[in-house]
């Protein structure tokens, strides 16, 4: 007989397909027809559970060991009942079998989960009302932890060997603990040694002003004596000349008297180059005093003073 | 801390600022005092000044005189050795350049300082002492020379 598909269905709700199985096979029942599953229903295996997990301590500082659990013990999956859905018609006459299989609920090993579909057209009390009785599957066993923590406890006592200290000290002695640099304090002794170099530096500059020796030798230096030649003497005898004085014509006597006056001028000013080595130191120890002004040692520009 | 390295410092710069001053004997204190009477005595005696004249005439005539002398020594001091035939058209232009500066701060301050003595000594004797000024600064070397000012 073929089963009723649930895409030729156009409803708005997808039901399950255990609860059309419950209706059609109560409907049959009703009307006398031999009962027969709508929808194939696929029996999903059971999940393999894992026979060795890591199960972490709960006692704190205890390392992690790794406990083997004891091997699961699958309790052996009933039967389901086949009379969940095999029921003895009494009550009213039973037509001739048609040639169909057995009705008998056959339970075959499935490799696939197919999931459920949601059920929404109906509601709570009508889907209570539909939905067969599932068999109760026993519980799985829950497994039983040692609550002596022998081996745990055994691990936390495990006193380390000397390989491991010695791997201590290496590791301290390597430098893997983290050395903080003191950079703020390094810069702060920097900028301290700066400062005292520059106050140093400034002291020195300012202690140390030109003496008037140095002046002195300076200015000595600049105007330095020629070296005298002597001269030998001679027993010719010498012819002196006399210059010869002719008159200025009038065009060059105003250059004549400007160099005069110059000349002059010059005189009226301490002739400091001139003068011998206390003269000038005393020069210029009055000029520190206020006392004179020690001109310029060019006379291109005459000054202008009082 | 920060505070202690400010102290620091600031003591540092202050200590060098007091030992910058000059610093001479007794007894060449006195020698300068004696000259300082020494220039008192020509000045009174070449211009006529009287004691409450010179009093007033002498601490003008004395920053005249700094101020103369420090605006020259600044000028040596940036062209020391003054040797102008040595001079590049660049250098000499710059050289040029700066002596008409120094000439209009020497004009400045013969305003300035000429009117002040003047209102103090009066215009004509302002003229004798430009014309008596170089006489002057000569004995006062000759003085400090007889003095023995120069032996520290």
């Amino acid at each position: 007989m073929a089963t009723l598909e649930s895409k030729k269905l156009k409803s708005p709700y997808a039901p399950s397909k255990e609860k059309m199985n419950d209706i059609a096979y109560r409907i049959q029942s009703n009307v006398g027809v031999s009962a027969q599953e709508v929808f194939t229903i696929r029996q999903t295996s059971f999940i393999e559970q894992k026979k060795s997990p890591v199960q972490l301590s709960v006692e704190f500082g205890a390392t992690t060991a790794k406990i083997a659990a004891p091997e699961s013990v699958q309790p052996p999956i009933e039967e389901e009942n086949q009379s969940v859905y095999e029921r003895e018609i009494t009550t009213q006459p039973q037509k001739e079998a048609s040639p169909v299989p057995s009705n008998k609920y056959v339970e075959t090993e499935i490799t696939e989960i197919i999931p459920d579909t949601v059920d929404k057209g109906l509601s709570a009390t009508e889907n209570d009302a539909l939905t067969p009785q599932i068999p109760q599957r026993p519980v799985p066993p829950v497994y039983k932890i040692a609550t002596n923590n022998s081996q745990v406890q055994e691990d936390y006592n495990e006193t380390p060997t000397d390989e491991d200290s010695l791997n201590e000290s290496e590791a301290a002695k390597s430098g893997v603990r983290s050395v903080q640099i003191p950079w703020a304090s390094i810069l702060g002794f920097v900028a301290t040694a700066m400062a005292v170099v520059g106050a140093w530096w400034v002291w020195n500059n300012i202690q140390k002003p030109s003496s008037v020796e140095d002046v002195v030798q300076t200015v000595s230096d600049q105007n330095s004596t020629a070296t005298i030649i002597e001269s030998s003497e001679s027993t010719k005898n010498e012819i002196t000349i006399e210059p010869k004085l002719v008159e200025l014509p009038e065009e060059y006597r105003s250059l004549n008297n400007l160099l005069s006056q110059q000349e002059s001028m010059q005189g009226t000013y301490l002739d400091f180059s001139g003068s011998s080595e206390p003269s000038k130191i005393n020069m210029v120890k009055l000029e520190k005093k206020g006392m004179i002004v020690l001109e310029l040692e060019d006379d291109l520009f005459n000054p202008l003073r009082l | 801390m920060m505070v202690l390295r400010f102290l620091l410092l600031s003591t540092f710069f202050w200590s060098s600022s007091l030992f910058s001053q000059t610093r001479v004997t007794q007894e060449q204190k006195e020698k300068f005092l004696a000259l300082d009477a020494f220039q008192k005595q020509l000045i009174q005696e070449k211009i006529a000044l009287t004691e409450a004249e010179y009093n007033r005439f002498a601490p003008l005539y004395k920053d005249y005189q700094l101020k103369l002398s420090r605006s020259k020594k600044s000028f040596r001091k940036k062209w020391y050795p003054i040797t102008p035939q040595k001079y590049s058209d660049a250098k000499a232009a710059s050289y040029i350049k700066d002596v008409v500066k120094l000439q209009r701060t020497e004009t400045d301050l013969f305003e300035v300082y000429s009117e002040k003595i003047s209102n103090v000594i009066g215009s004509a004797k302002t003229l004798l002492l430009m014309e008596f000024r170089s006489t002057l600064e000569k004995r006062l070397v000759e003085k400090a020379l007889e003095l023995g000012i120069q032996e520290n």
